[in-house]
């Protein structure tokens, strides 16, 4: 009974929460129950916030019982990636320099869904200041895929995506800045949403590449998603890059486009480029069956080629990886955070601190963002790598031209195993090939589940959209997980 | 001429500046916390200025619209789009690890275009400007008897115009025209308080030395750390002495970063090979005469190899903000008279001597006083000699600013009236009776004539005693007759000693007039 409302989705919570029938602390505890039993094979969370949770559950149920909406969220158990902060709660982006730090205020993105009525259960796990793409760099171990756990969940967002996958939350938010929500949701068989760059606010975000970096939600279904969606999305004071779409935040476009949903005379862009360079076998035969499946629902699908494909890795590494360095700058044990023992002098505190602070991957991306920065090296790098991304751009919206959304699998492999790549970072960039463009353009793009592979590890299909059109893009979505209808898998019983 | 001038009038001084002017707003450059001057460390701050993870800036507009007008009122050349940059470098007082500035997207100026030019005001002299920008100030690093150091970051994220000059300046008397001006213009646009000992306002000079007559630039060297108007003009003096010690020795400067440090009387230089010091007598002979001996000079901070890489990059936090044509033409128009304009008005329009119209637009705040009283009707001539004159000599006395005047320009105007009206007080009287009264117990000028009972003598009185000197004085009616108008001086001054000086000249004058007319008559 309690193990079946963790299976429920968020709109049926929520809407049981708000007529009465089930109450906020209930939701809660059947969650907070689920967590305990899977964590131990999971590692999802990084920690839970059972008091926080509770006192705001039990708010909930006040205002439901005062007659008050609490709001389309109500009771809803949410998970937060712990680059997001949280007022009081410890935020670390899953590295040691910033063990201990309590953020003074509460990111826009966690603020908005708690304003809508989330319950916010606990921070999610990540690579470190999500950087990786396997969950395998965050300081406090991996967090391992709920369809194995011999394999990662991807990554960065791994927590967000297992945690989502294993009915521990039916919603978390997680965050892209190369893939880092689609990807995972990929490998662990969700709905990841990475919304148009400045859709959804970065204010209380924990930097890693400001113009990529985009918040979204993670769900089991597109239904879920957009319900988080209508709450997230709309221009905030404090972001200077936060955009005002086309049309109005208020009127809840992404549930009302979600309802409406058909594939029936949608045309989707097929793109060669990214079959051909789909490394596993199993994962281009579950993408091409869910094309079968799309136009026998009525879509019609159209090759449309990008030339680009091959620049979006490089500019990619370069453009974040500049960012990045910048961005990290300010983990200097001088404000906040750890701090190394008795440093002898500046140069020390600085040295150790962030020697000791960081790991190997952080460091790796500073090195090389301060390298593409460096006189002498700018126009070689940082220049062409940002001409790179026009032509990325250019070449994507041209494509998106003809087409309501350009598809493809997610990423060119299911889950892989462990350490698998860990000691390699080619290899390890090389998952994110499909879902980097994306960033690089500020384009909206999801992925859902479309099949399992033999040994039962879910694979993902992407679709990227022109920009704002993140309601279609959602309905699409919508109109894809109808069409497959995939039989319900449940992993970790 | 002396050895020093004989060696130093053969090369030539070539200055630029560079300025940060702390902008007047309510806020900081990117949050909300108030900008302000002291108070306790750390309580002017918030989550965004101490960089904590996750912030991002906000641009304040008001900073936006106050580096614009300086850029319009230099007539540079503004962007219709302006963008971020950020600078990097590591220092406990720059919370983010980076500075939000502009490199290659300033405000007006930079990368090929028009930075502007600014008029000198004594001399008269143009210099271009060559492009100002918007940046955050960083915080506060102090260094305890201790060893230890404590940051305070209330100053942190304070919005800063940066405005850099070409190398125009050719001598110390131009660089301190240089910053006289600018701290006018900067005051007449209300954009910057100029309270260098508050740090509002910070000067940077490049300096190089050339032979006289050469048109290429020498390496510069950049000065920090000056916190006055006199060190700028003292770090300059002494640059230029040892610059061209080193030249006379057949060595040559290089381009390096300079302190300036105040204290020190001895020239000397730590950490620089023999080679490249300057002879110390030779230096010491170069510097300009002082009472009490020269002290001050520069130290050698780091060498242009030396010098950080900032890694500069586009701010991807900040969009680029578009201004309007209108907006950009609603600046322009509203921009306030700045003195160099002021001074051909005053001197062109309202007919005032050139003298008077630079000394009204010289010292800071005199013309404002000067230009309200116009307002109370009073004629430009006689303002001009109020304020010029009794006001500035009072407050030279007392050492006050013209804003801090004791007296009122209302004030000023009704003396103006007290002497103009036919009441038999005399501009002396009121000058020499009034005056004191009004400046030293707050009295308005009919309050002290009231409470004092002065009064001028009356009109039966300066009658009768203009009639007695004529009747004293037979050489000088003689001369009146003759035409001789000056001759009525003996009468004036005769009435004026019977009267002990309180009777109007313009009576005095009247009654004379009437008794020629009278004399004439008779013939």
């Amino acid at each position: 009974m309690s193990d079946a409302l963790c299976w429920q989705s968020a709109g049926t919570l929520a809407a049981a929460v708000r007529r009465g029938e089930r109450s906020a602390v209930e939701v809660l505890e059947a969650h907070l129950d689920r967590a305990r039993a899977v964590e131990p094979r999971l590692g999802a969370f990084v920690r839970l916030c059972e008091e926080r949770a509770r006192r705001a559950a039990e708010e909930i149920d006040r205002r439901v019982a005062g007659g008050e909406d609490p709001g389309p969220l109500a009771g809803v158990p949410l998970g937060v990636k712990d680059n997001l902060c949280v007022r009081g709660v410890e935020t670390t982006a899953a590295s040691r320099i910033l063990s201990g730090y309590l953020p003074p205020y509460t990111a826009t993105a966690v603020a908005r869904l708690e304003a809508a009525g989330a319950v916010v259960l606990g921070k999610l796990n990540l690579d470190e200041f999500a950087m990786g793409s396997s969950t395998e760099t965050s300081a406090y171990g991996p967090t391992r895929n709920p369809w194995d756990p011999e394999r990662v969940p991807g990554g960065s967002s791994g927590g967000s995506a297992a945690s989502v996958a294993a009915g521990e939350v039916p919603l978390s938010l997680g965050s892209d800045t190369g893939g880092s929500i689609r990807q995972p949701a990929a490998l662990c068989g969700c709905v990841g949403v990475k919304p148009t760059y400045g859709l959804v606010s970065r204010y209380g975000l924990i930097a890693f590449a400001s113009s990529l970096d985009q918040v979204g939600p993670l769900a089991r279904t597109c239904a879920d998603a957009a319900l988080a969606l209508d709450a997230l999305v709309g221009p905030d004071p404090r972001d200077a890059t936060s955009a005002s779409p086309p049309w109005d935040p208020a009127a809840r476009p992404f549930a009302a486009a979600v309802a409406a949903a058909s594939l029936e005379g949608r045309t989707l862009g097929v793109v060669p480029e990214y079959l051909e360079r789909t490394a596993d076998p199993e994962v281009r035969t579950a993408v091409e069956k869910a094309l079968g499946a799309a136009e026998r629902a009525g879509a019609r699908l159209r090759e449309v080629s990008l030339r680009s494909a091959d620049e979006a890795i490089p500019a990619y590494q370069i453009v974040s990886t500049a960012e990045a360095s910048s961005n990290l700058a300010r983990y200097d044990g001088v404000r906040f955070g750890r701090r190394c023992a008795a440093p002898k002098d500046l140069e020390d505190l600085y040295a150790r601190t962030r020697g000791e602070g960081f790991g190997r991957e952080v460091k790796r991306r500073i090195v090389l963002g301060t390298f593409v920065l460096s006189s002498g090296f700018y126009e070689a790098y940082y220049l062409r790598g940002q001409d790179a991304r026009r032509r990325v751009r250019a070449d994507l919206l041209a494509a998106l031209d003809d087409v309501d959304a350009l598809v493809g699998p997610t990423s060119p492999v299911p889950a892989f195993r462990l350490g698998e790549r860990l000691d390699d970072p080619l290899a390890m960039y090389s998952v994110d090939v499909f879902s980097v463009s994306a960033n690089l353009a500020g384009l909206p793009a999801l992925s859902l589940p479309c099949g399992f592979t033999a040994a039962g590890l879910p694979v993902g299909l992407q679709l990227t959209g022109r920009p704002f059109a993140d309601p279609d893009l959602l309905a699409l979505g919508r109109g894809l997980e109808e069409a497959l209808a995939l039989p319900k898998r449940r992993p970790l019983p | 001429m002396s050895a020093r001038a004989q060696i130093l009038g053969r090369y030539e001084l070539v200055v630029g500046m560079e300025v940060h002017a702390q902008l007047a707003t309510q806020s900081k450059l990117f949050c909300g916390c108030a900008v302000g001057f002291g108070g306790p460390p750390n309580t002017r701050t918030c989550p965004v200025c101490l960089g904590h993870p996750g912030t991002l800036p906000v641009l304040n507009a008001e900073a936006f619209a106050m580096v614009h007008r300086i850029a319009l009122a230099f007539g540079a050349d503004v962007r219709d789009a302006t963008e971020f940059d950020r600078k990097n470098y590591f220092y406990p007082d720059l919370p983010k690890g980076y500075q939000i500035s502009q490199l290659h997207h300033n405000v007006g100026g930079g990368d090929g275009r028009e930075g502007g030019r600014l008029q000198l005001l004594r001399s008269g002299k143009f210099v271009r400007m060559h492009n100002v920008h918007l940046e955050e100030d960083a915080g506060k690093l102090l260094h305890l008897g201790d060893g230890g150091s404590v940051v305070d970051l209330n100053r942190a994220g304070t919005p800063l115009a940066e405005i850099v000059t070409y190398p125009d300046l050719r001598s110390v008397e131009e660089v301190d025209d240089f910053m006289d001006t600018l701290t006018e213009v900067l005051l007449a646009l209300e954009v910057c308080r100029c309270r260098m000992q508050e740090g509002n306002l910070r000067f940077e000079a490049s300096v190089s030395v050339r032979p006289r007559g050469a048109e290429f630039l020498g390496p510069r060297t950049e000065i920090k750390n000056l916190n006055s108007y006199a060190a700028v003009r003292r770090a300059v003096a002494y640059e230029f002495a040892r610059q061209v010690a080193l030249l006379e020795a057949g060595a040559s400067p290089r381009q390096e970063t300079r302190l300036w440090d105040p204290e020190e009387a001895v020239p000397y230089e730590q950490g620089v090979p023999p080679a490249r010091r300057a002879d110390p007598a030779l230096l010491a002979s170069l510097l300009p005469e002082v009472e009490g001996g020269w002290r001050g000079r520069t130290q050698f901070m780091r060498a242009k190899e030396d010098a950080h890489d900032y890694r500069y990059f586009p701010e991807p936090d900040l969009p680029p903000y578009a201004v309007a044509p209108e907006q950009l033409d609603a600046w322009r128009t509203s921009l306030p008279e700045l003195p160099g304009a002021r001074r051909a008005r005053y001197a062109e329009e309202l007919g005032l001597p050139q003298k008077a119209a630079e000394a009204l637009t010289r010292e800071r705040g005199l013309a404002a006083v000067f230009e309200q009283l116009l307002a109370l009707e009073v004629p430009a001539a006689a303002a001009a000699n109020y304020v010029l004159n009794p006001l500035q000599a009072a407050l030279k006395e007392r050492g006050l600013s013209p804003a801090e005047s004791p007296v009122s320009p209302e004030r000023l105007a009704e003396l103006h009236s007290l002497i103009e009206e036919d009441n038999g007080l005399s501009r002396d009287l009121v000058f020499k009776q009034v005056w004191p009264r009004v400046l030293d117990e707050g009295l308005s000028p009919r309050e002290a004539v009231a409470k004092y009972g002065i009064e001028g003598a009356s009109s039966d009185a300066v009658v009768a005693a203009t009639d007695a000197a004529w009747a004293e004085n037979p050489r000088a009616v003689r001369d009146l007759l003759a035409g001789k108008k000056k001759a009525a001086g003996a009468i004036v001054g005769a009435v004026m000693k019977r009267l002990r000086g309180q009777a109007d000249p313009r009576a005095i004058h009247a009654r004379i007039a009437e008794l020629l007319a009278q004399t004439r008559g008779e013939d």
